[in-house]
């Protein structure tokens, strides 16, 4: 279903990225880091207006020609974001936050293993097999 | 329509690939990536239909444009030079805004030096498009030369004669009348020519421009491009400036009969109440039939009213579209033209021009050119109301472009009357482009400026104020305007400039707005739209994206599209077209957004930011290009930061291709390029300092070796002690974080080696050679040796040491140190180095001092217990030693250094309560130190050293085993000469010296007894040969006597009584440690009459036996001091013996007389009591008898008088008895002194009765 998973820290470095194919993993890195700007951009301008808590789910970060980017933003400011085939328009909303949803799972029980330190790169095997599964879906 | 964002990803897919292959891939892949790309466009190209369609886009406009008059500045003639030019330019430009005399309200003026001629073109379509005004500036010296310039001139206007209102011809080099300056220097009269305006059957559309910042923004656009985010500097200008060149293009020798020009005075159609602007000048011939206006000024200097003149100009521009606009208004004709836009002349070709829809087309395009004019004559508020009509008009016949186009033209006045420009603004906007402003707050402070602005504008742009706020739209439907527009224009593919150009403009209001994200999406659009444009237009069009991007606060988009202009500028195949220097200076632009600093004090020191993949592929292309440049140096530069900045992420072969690459460049130049390099757009590429290759993890000055290093001289720091110690666990007021200051504990000698030790680590695959290492050095002169240390491949810690001579004293700063590794020389600074908490070593550097050998003439001992202070020890000696042997050893100081020794000193380091001892065992003569110095370089001065055995001889222990005592201390050697001795300052270094003390013989008993003289006693000693030889013992000159080992010998020392000394004061003593063993005042004094010595014949050793340590009992003192009475005792008549006891017998009468001479003086009323007893045990008992008087006593006692008594005993039983004589003096005062003889004793046997 998703293309490329990644992934990025607070500080805006990636943590994890993963895509298919891999071959063309470069387009993907470029994608990815560019939508980054809209994701700063729309979590300022929440932070602005509001106190309130905000939405993790930030919806379509932007459409690209073949792809949709979807951003997620957790509350420690660690960025997820999903990248959907424009063609695969059965793609609902609600799907894209459900697979939000798993990831933030999936990454909340690996940063619960004690021996991983926050900030160093996510070699989980158990986190890359459920993104795994969220791409082949 | 998405041609080219695919091709961008094309691009990137191909850049992909070759990086994928090769880090630094070849041209050839580059080539072949821009392929494909190159043929799509040419396919667009040949599609479509040139003339009719606007193919430069004004990549600069903004919304406010469209108010302004578009005036073509034109460079003409060679006369002129640049700089001149740009002087005319420069003023030209700030007159942005002309107040109109009598009318309110503002003329905003747009002026660009080169406007192509198919822009003007869609002047109908837009008013703001057309060329309303032309100034054209030139120099001459001639007549001659004039005519050309004006038929340049001429040339020029006929090219946009279609839509020129007015036009100027500024002449430099004439008098003001026209005649050459060597005729008529001072002619007042101005030579103003007239222009007959044209009256063209075509309307003129004058874009009225608000902004004056923005006007400069536009016209200047190449030159922006430079300061602001500089696409591609220098290059921009040719590509899209050098389609026009002045030089050359026009017929310079062209000949024309008649010598004068001669101009025709015609005045301009102007509306009334205008001023004339033109004066009839006396000179002026009639030239052209068309007629120019020519204003002439002697020079640049002097042409104070040149904007004058501007200004004139401008109004007159102004009059005619005002002129225009009226007309228009109350025109109401039946048979009105059809305005079209170029492309669509075509499609009207013998259209039935008769049907309602036509006619309603027709008035609806000429009510939107109405609003345009409107717009532009500084009415915004009217403009909107044309705007509303037209589009009511051409809603029902489906005018899709016009509809777009009121649409644009609607918000482009919504966007003038909500955001007023002031014109104070214009000097403003280029310090907003400095600052690297985040996300749009340019635009935003621009927008509040101009708001702000709102009510005090006094200036008359708004000629109806009161109705602006009703009929202008909402800020927030702006928006909406421009997307309606937008989705209008979209139908027309010959629209596409239109298209771009909207969506900037949409973007640029939008960031004003603070609206970024809805500014991107229409920057998103611009991607989207097709339209074939020249290669370097793209190159231009991705550098605006890149700079609305930056604008909006999408750094990372703006670089990803830097990064797109770069290789697009190389996209070329054919070699001669790539601009690598262009591409180059692009990509080190998006460095930026890839977060990529070069600057030292901005990189960050946290966890390593931004994305590793991307920015090695950035670097790596801006190497490849600089390589592409021929530029070596800066190719180094780029390699070494990023060998430097991205090595951690690097894999094994990459980093060894990246090492192979920089070894490569760096092998091409000999420069160290540890400089700063400025590259061609005005940038700085400060050096990078490997500090990670090899990485440093520690960095230590080691201190010198303990006896090289310098330690105040005593007699000048003689306040070592100069407070009391007082440790604390609490880290009161120091902060952790802080670096401290590198202060060292110690210091260096001048002309010494000092060594610096570091711990390096090679994260390299391949072993680094550093080629040179050394110590950057501040404050004292140092003679380096520099090191090429080879570091094993991903090793560490490796141990480096730096040396180096401090070449004169001073504080001495050790601020880094520098490296050459791969060709590249590196200037690590410390403080640059976050694994180390300090910024630099400060070590103080002392005067030269000399340098000794230190030796003795004992044998080394094996091994010695160091003692606290012991570091400086040199050498060591050891010996053996007898009690009371003593031997004598030679010290030798050999001076090895330069510089003579001129002190000397030498003190014995010990334990505290050890120093008397140890003085003793220790003893040496400082007179002969002192009488060898100074000592000269290479010369030897010995002294000697006594080493003495001293001992107690005296026993607590009965194991004689145990009794060697180890003595061990350190002779202390400090010298000092030169200038470091001046200084205060000496080196040190000892010889740790340890003897062992072997008993010899040891006192075991000892007494005092009187002698037969009764001013001599005798001292008895038992003497014990512990020294496990045969020993003798000679005194006093007697026959020596030998003791076996072990055995023990009685030795009386006959010595004269004496009176001791009085006992030194010992209450300084009391505050004192008891010491172990204190020598006993008394023994140490009769020391001095005895002389025992012993002999072991077999080691041939000697000695003197010391009674020091002797405690002596009170009785025993008595018998050695001289006593105030003198005793003379006689049993039976003899003298008794001293040893042992009398021997006696029962029934034998003992005769005692004993006589007794008081010899102290004061004897006046003095009286005596002397008696004897006998008794045994201390009882009085029966056993004796006493015979005669045993108790006298004498009324007065004379000094010199002797007493004498006369007893006899008689022992009845055995047993052993004592003889007690006892004399008590009474002195005056009734005080009693008693004196004891020393008590006899009696051994008495009983006899058997069969003796008798």
């Amino acid at each position: 279903m998703a293309v490329c998973v990644a992934v990025i820290a607070k500080e805006n470095y990636p943590l994890f990225i993963k895509t298919i194919p891999t071959d063309n993993e470069l387009k993907f890195y470029y994608t990815v880091h560019t939508s980054l700007d809209v994701v700063e951009e729309k979590i300022s301008s929440v932070g602005k207006n509001t106190n309130e808590l905000r939405e993790l789910y930030l919806g379509l970060l932007y459409p690209t020609e073949d792809y949709k980017v979807y951003g997620y933003v957790t509350n420690t400011k660690v960025k997820f974001v999903i990248v959907v085939e424009s063609i695969n328009s059965s793609l609902r909303d609600n799907e894209i936050r459900s697979m939000f949803r798993k990831l933030h799972n999936a990454y909340v029980d690996m940063v619960c293993n004690p021996f991983y330190t926050p900030g160093e790169n996510i070699t989980s095997q158990k986190f890359e097999n459920v993104v795994m599964s969220m791409m082949h879906d | 329509m998405t041609c080219d964002f695919v091709s961008e990803y094309n691009l990137l897919k191909k850049s992909t690939a070759g990086y994928s292959n090769d880090c630094l891939y070849d041209v050839a892949v580059l080539k072949l990536l821009m392929a494909p790309v190159q043929s799509s466009n040419l396919g667009y190209m040949q599609q479509t239909d040139k003339p009719r369609t606007m193919s430069t886009i004004d990549y600069g406009q903004t919304a406010e444009d469209h108010q302004g008059l578009l005036v073509l500045v034109k460079h003409t003639g060679q006369a002129l030079s640049q700089q001149k030019f740009r002087k005319v330019w420069d003023r030209t430009k700030k007159l942005n805004s002309v107040s109109i005399p009598g009318q309110n309200r503002n003329a905003w003026v747009r002026y660009k030096q080169h406007y192509p001629k198919e822009n003007n073109e869609w002047g109908d379509f837009q008013a703001h498009r057309k060329v309303l005004g032309l100034i054209s500036v030139g120099e001459c010296r001639t007549v001659e030369e004039f005519e050309d310039l004006f038929d340049h001139y001429k040339n020029v206007k006929e090219e946009y004669a279609s839509t020129l209102f007015n036009s100027r011809l500024i002449v430099f080099g004439m008098n003001r009348d026209g005649t050459p300056l060597e005729e008529e220097m001072d002619n007042p009269v101005l030579s103003l020519h007239s222009s007959q305006d044209k009256a063209d059957s075509e309307d003129s559309g004058v874009t009225s421009d608000i902004s004056p910042s923005d006007n400069v923004a536009m016209h200047e656009k190449p030159l922006l491009k430079e300061t602001k985010s500089d696409p591609y500097g220098s290059v921009s200008k040719s590509s899209s400036e050098g389609k026009i060149t002045f030089v050359g293009k026009k017929p310079l020798k062209k000949q024309e009969s008649s010598p004068v020009p001669v101009y025709q005075y015609s005045p301009i159609s102007t509306p009334p109440g205008t001023p004339p602007l033109q004066r009839p000048h006396s000179n002026s011939l009639t030239k052209d039939s068309t007629g120019a206006e020519v204003l002439f000024f002697p020079s640049i200097q002097d042409c104070s009213d040149l904007e004058e003149k501007l200004k004139e100009f401008i109004v007159s521009l102004f009059f005619v579209l005002e002129g225009k606009r009226l007309d228009r208004s109350f025109e109401r004709h039946d048979r009105i033209q059809l305005l079209c836009a170029p492309f669509e002349r075509k499609d009207y070709v013998g259209l039935d021009t008769d049907t309602k829809s036509f006619r309603k087309k027709c008035q609806g395009r000429l009510r939107k050119h109405l609003a345009d004019l409107c717009l532009q004559a500084g009415l915004p508020g009217e403009a909107i109301l044309h705007y509303e009509t037209a589009i009511d008009i051409l809603r029902p016949v489906n005018d899709a472009l016009w509809i777009g186009a009121c649409y644009e033209g609607l918000s482009s006045a919504a966007v003038v009357i909500n955001y007023p420009k002031s014109v104070v603004l214009s000097g403003l906007r280029r310090n907003y482009f400095s600052l690297s402003s985040k996300r749009g707050s340019s635009m935003l402070n621009e927008a509040k400026l101009r708001t702000g602005s709102l009510n005090n504008k006094t200036n008359g742009m708004e000629s109806a104020p009161e109705n602006l706020s009703r009929v202008a739209p909402d800020p927030t439907d702006i928006m909406d305007k421009f997307r309606e527009a937008l989705g209008h224009y979209s139908k027309f593919k010959s629209a596409a400039v239109i298209e771009i150009e909207l969506s900037l403009k949409a973007c640029r209001v939008l960031t004003m707005q603070g609206k970024c994200l809805q500014a991107s999406t229409f920057l998103q659009n611009v991607i989207y739209i097709n339209c074939n444009i020249s290669e370097e237009d793209k190159i231009l069009r991705y550098c605006t994206l890149s700079e609305l991007y930056a604008d909006i606060g999408f750094h990372r988009k703006a670089a990803f599209f830097k990064r797109i202009a770069a290789m697009q500028c190389v996209s070329s195949p054919q070699a001669t077209q790539q601009n690598w220097s262009c591409c180059y200076s692009l990509l080190i632009q998006a460095l930026d957004g890839y977060n990529i600093s070069h600057n030292l004090i901005e990189r960050c020191n946290g966890p390593h930011s931004g994305w590793p993949v991307l920015q090695s592929r950035v670097l790596n292309e801006l190497i490849f290009s600089a390589r592409r440049m021929g530029k070596i140096p800066i190719a180094i530069r780029n390699t070494t930061f990023m060998i430097h900045f991205l090595h951690q992420f690097m894999t094994l072969m990459e980093k060894r291709d990246i090492s192979q690459t920089l070894e490569q460049l760096t092998t091409q130049t000999d420069d160290g390029n540890c400089q700063s390099l400025a590259l061609d757009n005005g940038m700085i590429l400060p050096p990078v300092p490997l500090t990670t290759i090899p990485y440093v993890k520690s960095f230590k000055l080691i201190r010198m070796r303990p006896h090289l290093e310098p330690v105040k001289l005593k007699r000048y720091g003689e306040s070592t002690n100069s407070g009391p110690f007082i440790f604390t666990p609490l880290n009161l007021g120091m902060s952790r974080n802080d670096k401290d200051d590198g202060k060292m504990d110690f210091g260096l000698v001048a002309r010494d080696v000092c060594e610096v030790q570091l711990q390096v680590y090679n994260p390299l695959p391949d072993e680094l050679k550093v080629t040179q290492m050394g110590l950057i050095v501040e404050g004292v002169e140092l003679e380096p040796y520099p090191c090429n240390p080879s570091i094993p491949a991903e090793t560490g810690p490796y141990l480096v040491k730096l040396l180096c001579r401090p070449k004169s004293e001073g504080e001495l700063h050790i601020i880094g140190y520098f490296t050459k590794v791969m060709g590249v020389k590196s200037q690590c600074r410390l403080k640059d180095l976050d694994q180390l908490n300090f910024d630099k070593i400060k070590v103080s550097v002392v005067p030269p001092l000399p340098q000794i050998m230190l030796t003795t003439s004992l044998p080394k001992a094996d091994n010695f217990l160091s003692g606290d202070n012991s570091e400086y020890v040199v050498t060591s000696g050891t010996t053996v030693l007898y009690a009371g042997q003593s031997m004598e050893c030679l010290v030798t100081l050999q001076n090895t250094s330069l510089q003579p020794v001129e002190h000397v000193d030498a003190e014995v380091i010990c334990k505290i309560e050890e120093k008397d001892y140890l003085g003793q065992v220790f003893q040496w003569s400082m007179e002969n130190i002192q009488s060898q110095l100074p000592l000269q370089p290479n010369g030897i001065m010995c002294f000697t050293l006594c080493i003495n055995g001293v001992s107690d001889f005296l026993s607590d222990n009965v194991d004689l085993e145990t009794a060697d005592q180890c003595v061990e201390c350190l002779l202390r050697v400090e010298y000092s000469g030169g200038d470091g001795l001046q200084a205060g300052h000496c080196r040190q270094c000892a010889v740790n010296l340890s003897v062992d003390i072997c008993p010899s013989v040891i006192i075991q008993v000892w007494d005092a007894l009187p002698a037969e003289r009764c001013d001599h006693c005798y001292l008895i000693f038992d003497l014990l040969n512990a020294s496990g030889h045969d020993l003798s013992i000679q005194h006093s000159n007697q026959e020596s006597v030998s003791i076996l080992p072990g055995h023990t010998e009685r030795i009386a020392v006959e010595i004269e009584r004496c009176d001791f000394p009085s006992l030194p004061d010992m209450t300084y003593l009391r505050n004192r440690i008891k010491q172990s063993k204190n020598t006993n005042h008394y023994s140490t004094y009769l020391n001095q009459f005895v002389d025992i010595r012993w002999k072991i014949p077999s080691l041939k050793a000697s000695g003197k036996l010391s009674i020091d340590y002797i405690e002596w009992s009170e009785e025993q003192l008595r018998q050695i001091q001289i006593s105030p009475i003198e005793w003379e005792v006689k049993l039976n008549g003899s003298f008794f013996p001293q040893k042992g006891a009398l021997e006696w017998s029962v029934l034998d009468c003992l005769d005692v007389v004993a006589s007794v001479t008081v010899n102290t003086e004061e004897s006046c009323n003095r009286s005596a009591l002397l008696y004897i007893t006998c008794h045994q045990d201390d009882d009085d008992c029966d056993n004796v008898s006493v015979l005669g008087v045993n108790t006298a006593f004498f009324e007065t006692v004379k000094q010199g008088q002797s007493l004498l008594i006369n007893p006899a005993f008689l022992i009845h039983c055995g047993g052993i008895y004592t003889i007690d004589i006892k004399c008590v003096v009474i002195s005056s005062e009734e005080v009693e002194e008693t004196f004891h003889y020393h008590p006899v004793k009696l051994h008495v046997i009983e006899i058997a009765d069969s003796a008798f």
